[in-house]
């Protein structure tokens, strides 16, 4: 039996039924990530002893009835910006390659493992999640699953291929501007982008104090409950979703045709295939509703300026030396950051407030509001534009890629990106739920149902099928 | 009186870290993106007063006690 694709539900309930051993899941997916990281570039480091260690070891635990956790058991991997005591962290960064070796495990990794979970490597990532390509000269390009010569998208770019490929059941990873929303759109898997402040982002190398994320990433939405609630601060209270699990009837959609739907802002391809999605979502019940986010349009010069001033003070002082390890486009993007006016970053900061306002009018009429996950589908590599419907590129380096992401870290809000269906080439489209301040309990129901009801998820077909 | 040229050459020393920053870099890129950085909405009434912290903005109790 293949277990590389099982939801992760069944992988628990086999497990809790004593149908199958950890250490059996454990060896598929590091037999899965020997055969496919070479053309994947999927990990930096595997974990083959100490993963298969604890697997033996959480199934002697179990053979005494001692299993606990939501992730008893289940292989995870987390984005290589994570500290784990005793390994390296690369954060993409080819001088970090074999240290300084961390001293401690973050928060994060370590609630993945007091759930039981079992990490079974570091994945790749765009250079010091500076960019949405994930093509990292170093450690190789993260090879798209739906299509190798295409980009996997970042920063997380390495955490969905692994996923996409059965080389785990969850992940982690991080998201400033659309860090695992941009790689679950080109994969056809699904990240949440959390709400600020709920999960812990101590030893994870920041980029933006006040809008990094660390996020849980899955195959389906259905996968990402147990890792997100895994992940949770200890002491957070998710408020439960307050609506009715099985039905999108009555559902509130907000619908954003100046901005979050705008066609000029995205390809014709991913406008086509969003809109049919919205049109089924709306023959099974739900209720279009128009939102005006007045200031939308103009608010990516804000994102920036407090993402470069952010970034830029982040390695400033003693750590100003770490640039001149860091590639050309890394340490231009930290120069911006030095030259944001104090004036600026702070107009930034109090333009925030007033953004978070209008998004908190349209959620007082809506459930959720939608857009693309991102505005075009997965280019081949080496690409930094692709053509876009309105009259200008879309760029890949920045604000194309990130158009529909960056609000919800600029004022803090969780949203879900999953796939909505695909392009005429097969490659997937992802489809992105917003909604207020820890609504992802509600974001997940309705992404849940939504896979239930149109079955958007498939596994990737290419020949990383182990089967093929 | 300093002309403007020299009066900026002596502000760029005085700050030499973000000097610095501009060896070796596409000069043109970082003007660029200063220039739309410059481009963040006039929003500016006194009463707006300073920012909120990002977690201020979101009212609702998360935190449990009983956990």
């Amino acid at each position: 039996m293949n277990t590389n694709f099982l939801p992760l539900k069944d992988a628990k309930e086999m497990l809790r039924k004593r149908e199958i051993l950890s250490r059996e899941l454990v060896d598929a997916c590091l037999d899965q990530i020997e055969k496919y990281n070479g053309k994947l570039n999927a990990f930096i480091r595997v974990y083959l002893e100490q993963a298969r260690e604890r697997a033996d070891y959480l199934d002697r635990m179990r053979a005494r009835n001692n299993d606990y956790g939501l992730l008893f058991g289940i292989p995870v991997a987390v984005k290589d910006l994570f500290e784990i005591k005793g390994q390296p962290c690369t954060c993409g960064d080819k001088s970090r390659r074999y240290g300084p070796i961390s001293e401690k495990t973050a928060p994060a990794v370590k609630a993945l493992e007091d759930a039981g979970a079992i990490v079974v490597g570091s994945t790749n990532m765009h250079e010091w999640a500076f960019g949405g390509t994930s093509e990292n000269p170093y450690y190789g390009y993260v090879n798209n699953t739906w299509g190798p010569d295409n980009i996997s998208g970042g920063s997380s770019g390495g955490s969905a291929v692994a996923l996409s490929a059965g080389m785990c059941f969850a992940a982690l990873g991080t998201d400033t501007g659309g860090s695992v929303r941009i790689p679950a759109s080109c994969t056809g898997t699904s990240a949440l982008k959390v709400t600020a402040g709920i999960t812990d982002g101590y030893g994870a190398y920041p980029l933006s104090w006040t809008m990094d994320t660390v996020c849980p990433m899955a195959r389906t939405v259905e996968d990402l409950a147990d890792p997100f609630l895994a992940i949770c601060k200890p002491g957070i209270k998710i408020p439960a979703a307050s609506r009715r699990e099985d039905s999108l009837k009555g559902l509130r959609v907000g619908i954003n045709e100046e901005y979050f739907l705008n066609p000029d802002l995205m390809q014709k391809e991913v406008y086509t295939v969003v809109k049919k999605a919205i049109e089924s979502m709306e023959k099974a019940g739900v209720s279009l509703v128009p939102v005006h986010i007045p200031h939308i349009g103009e608010a990516q010069p804000a994102h920036q300026a407090i993402l470069f001033s952010e970034s830029a003070a982040v390695y400033s002082g003693e750590l100003r030396e770490w640039r001149k390890n860091m590639s050309p486009e890394v340490s231009q993007f930290l120069a911006f950051g030095d030259w944001v006016p104090a004036v600026n970053y702070i107009n930034a900061l109090r333009f925030r407030n007033v953004l978070h306002e209008e998004f908190a009018e349209a959620f007082s009429k809506v459930d959720i509001i939608v857009s693309p996950g991102i505005s075009f589908v997965s280019p081949p590599h080496g690409k930094t534009n692709v053509e876009g419907s309105g009259e200008n590129d879309l760029s890949l380096i920045l604000d194309g890629a990130i158009t529909f992401d960056f609000p919800a870290n600029l004022i803090g809000t969780p949203a879900l990106c999953q796939p909505c269906g695909f392009s005429a080439d097969g490659l997937p489209v992802g489809l992105q739920l917003m909604g207020p301040a820890y609504s992802e309990m509600m974001l997940l129901d309705i992404g849940n149902c939504l896979e239930k009801e149109f079955h958007w998820y498939r596994h990737p077909q290419p020949y990383y099928d182990p089967s093929a | 009186m300093r002309s403007k040229e020299e009066a900026f050459g002596a502000l760029l020393e005085a700050n030499a870290p973000a000097a610095s920053s501009l060896e070796g870099m596409d000069v043109d890129a970082i003007i660029d993106a200063v220039r739309n950085i410059m481009q963040i909405p006039d929003v500016n009434d006194p009463w707006l007063g300073p920012f909120k912290s990002i977690t201020e903005f979101h009212f609702c109790d998360i935190t449990d006690e009983s956990k």
